[in-house]
């Protein structure tokens, strides 16, 4: 029995520096521009701006001066932070990163999780989010031509949870079940909470509003629908057109029902899946709201790509 | 065309999983009296696993398995990052916390000590109650603890009560039902959408005529 060789592990090195390559070339192709979020951050301030991140999973470094700083947890954060507080009106930046995170985990504490992805600063929302919806999908198909897009706006969903009277931690429940795609108990958690006949529809049928757009479309036009939910709706058909005019059609879902991990965004969704992968390669969208926080509101959307679980993935489909 | 792996657990689920599967007419190729762990029907494009009952989400988290069918109680336990798409209606049971009979006040100690299988099912469900509690994990025989001092009460698995009973323990409080739930891995739930849909569909028909609960 041998276990992997020295020169197994260089040549897994050497896959995920083609891979890396790859999707650099592409990201220079279409107008990025390099930037390296910087390595430490400081743990008090970076807590109180990002809540979403567990303090226990951030890893702390101690100063010279007794200062605690963390290793960066997350790059969106790093850059918006660096830039938003200072922008300046009419700056429109493309901005692409070949970085690496870091996280206390649990089971093997500290593990470096290598990502590359995108910021699109400042440009008006409809021409950013194609450009990079497209960008997405030109990446995917370069990667496995067998690839699928999830997409929606969580405009839908926060606007129809707009609607609902209830408190923070039923509306959190609520979404937990629908991320989860639990019907059964979903069905059962909205018998007991006293909702309008409207909302009461949609939530019960929301697993179905999936499928390409025009079948969604067709959907969720027989219910309940307000202003915010209706912008959803626009959204996601404008980018229909072009994304049907580039050939990628047969390779949208879409999914109403859709909800990410972070809730910072506000407005177009998506997710990127490979074959024999397990989890999604590329997750990105729309996070305008995210960079007022930071003191300026700006129009921002990134996606991010996972390059160990695409490297594990690619180097399976060698053997 | 690409093959749909289920993961089934060995145990309390799979006799029940397994009269469901033949039902509708997916099951075949499984020999319930075997000690193999993977059965293959090459006409359906299906196969099956059997693995820990504890172990299935990881499986289907992992992608190895695409399905899974799993009690809830192991879903809660394991922070998972799966798809429930269907409730199957067997297998149920309740969480409860359970303690010596006649026993309803503890004030011996400033902290409830509670000995479970389920940590995070326990923790969860007192930090909502606000108590503080003591965790003492075991891995089996929980009914043991409170009669021995280990704790005060415990976080079970109750389906009948007859251990309970039979130890001389009671049920304090019930905590919520469970049951069995098909699970599914979150990109092969789109790669896989219209089989699986068709799938859930054949197991929706089946609901309510098939393994009638004790």
């Amino acid at each position: 029995m041998q276990y992997l060789r020295i020169e197994d592990e260089i040549n897994y090195s050497k896959k995920r520096y083609e891979i890396r390559k790859t999707i650099e070339s592409i990201f220079l192709h279409e107008g990025y521009i390099q930037m390296e979020p910087p390595t430490f951050e400081d743990f008090d301030r970076y807590t109180y701006l990002n809540k979403r991140l567990t303090r226990e999973s951030m890893v702390k470094v101690i100063g010279g001066g007794s200062e605690v700083f963390i290793l960066r947890p997350d790059i969106t954060t790093s850059i918006i932070k660096s830039l938003i507080p200072r922008w300046q009106k009419d700056l429109k930046l493309k901005l692409f990163y070949n970085s690496t995170v870091y996280r206390n985990q649990e089971s093997e504490s500290v593990k470096e999780i290598k990502q590359m992805g995108v910021e699109y600063l400042g440009e008006d929302s409809l021409k950013a989010d194609k450009e990079v919806i497209l960008l997405a999908l030109k990446i995917l198909n370069e990667l496995n031509d067998m690839f699928i897009l999830e997409m929606s706006s969580s405009k839908y969903i926060n606007g129809l949870f707009n609607k609902i009277d209830a408190e923070e931690n039923v509306k959190k429940q609520l979404k937990n079940l629908i991320y989860r795609k639990n019907r059964y108990e979903l069905m059962s958690f909205i018998e007991d909470l006293n909702l309008s006949k409207d909302i009461y529809d949609i939530l019960a049928n929301i697993m179905d509003f999936q499928g390409s757009i025009e079948a969604v479309e067709y959907k969720i036009k027989q219910y309940y629908m307000n202003q915010e939910m209706e912008e959803a709706l626009c959204e996601i058909k404008s980018l229909n057109e072009v994304i049907e005019s580039e050939g990628y059609k047969d390779k949208i879902q879409v999914d109403m029902s859709m909800i990410t991990e972070l809730d910072y965004y506000d407005g177009l969704i998506f997710k990127g899946y490979l074959p024999n992968s397990y989890k999604a390669i590329i997750n990105g969208g729309r996070y305008d709201s995210f960079t007022k926080m930071f003191g300026n509101k700006v129009p921002a959307i990134g996606f991010c790509i996972d390059i160990d679980e695409l490297t594990e993935m690619k180097s399976k489909e060698v053997d | 065309m690409d093959y749909i792996n289920i993961a089934l657990a060995k145990g309390r689920l799979a006799d029940k999983a397994y009269i469901m599967l033949k039902k509708a007419g997916l099951g075949d190729c499984i020999d319930p009296n075997s000690r193999k762990l993977i059965f293959k029907d090459d006409s359906k494009k299906i196969s099956f696993i059997y693995v820990k009952p504890s172990d299935v989400v990881t499986y289907v988290q992992n992608g190895v398995a695409d399905l899974g069918v799993a009690g809830k109680d192991v879903i809660l336990e394991s922070d998972s990052d799966v798809y429930e798409i269907l409730d199957l209606g067997f297998g149920k049971c309740k969480f409860a916390v359970a303690g010596l009979k006649g026993e309803k006040i503890y004030k011996k100690d400033e902290v409830l000590r509670v000995a479970t299988k389920y940590p995070k099912v326990s923790k969860r469900f007192f930090a909502e109650k606000e108590q503080r509690i003591k965790l003492i994990k075991l891995n089996g025989s929980v009914e043991l603890a409170p009669l021995v001092g280990l704790s005060d009460v415990i976080v079970d698995l109750v389906e009948t009560g007859n251990t309970l009973k039979v130890n001389g323990l009671e049920i304090i409080e019930d905590m919520f039902e469970v049951s069995a739930k098909l699970i599914c891995n979150r990109v092969s739930y789109r790669f896989k959408y219209d089989r699986i849909s068709k799938l859930l569909d054949k197991l929706k028909r089946l609901e309510g005529q098939c393994c009638e609960d004790n």
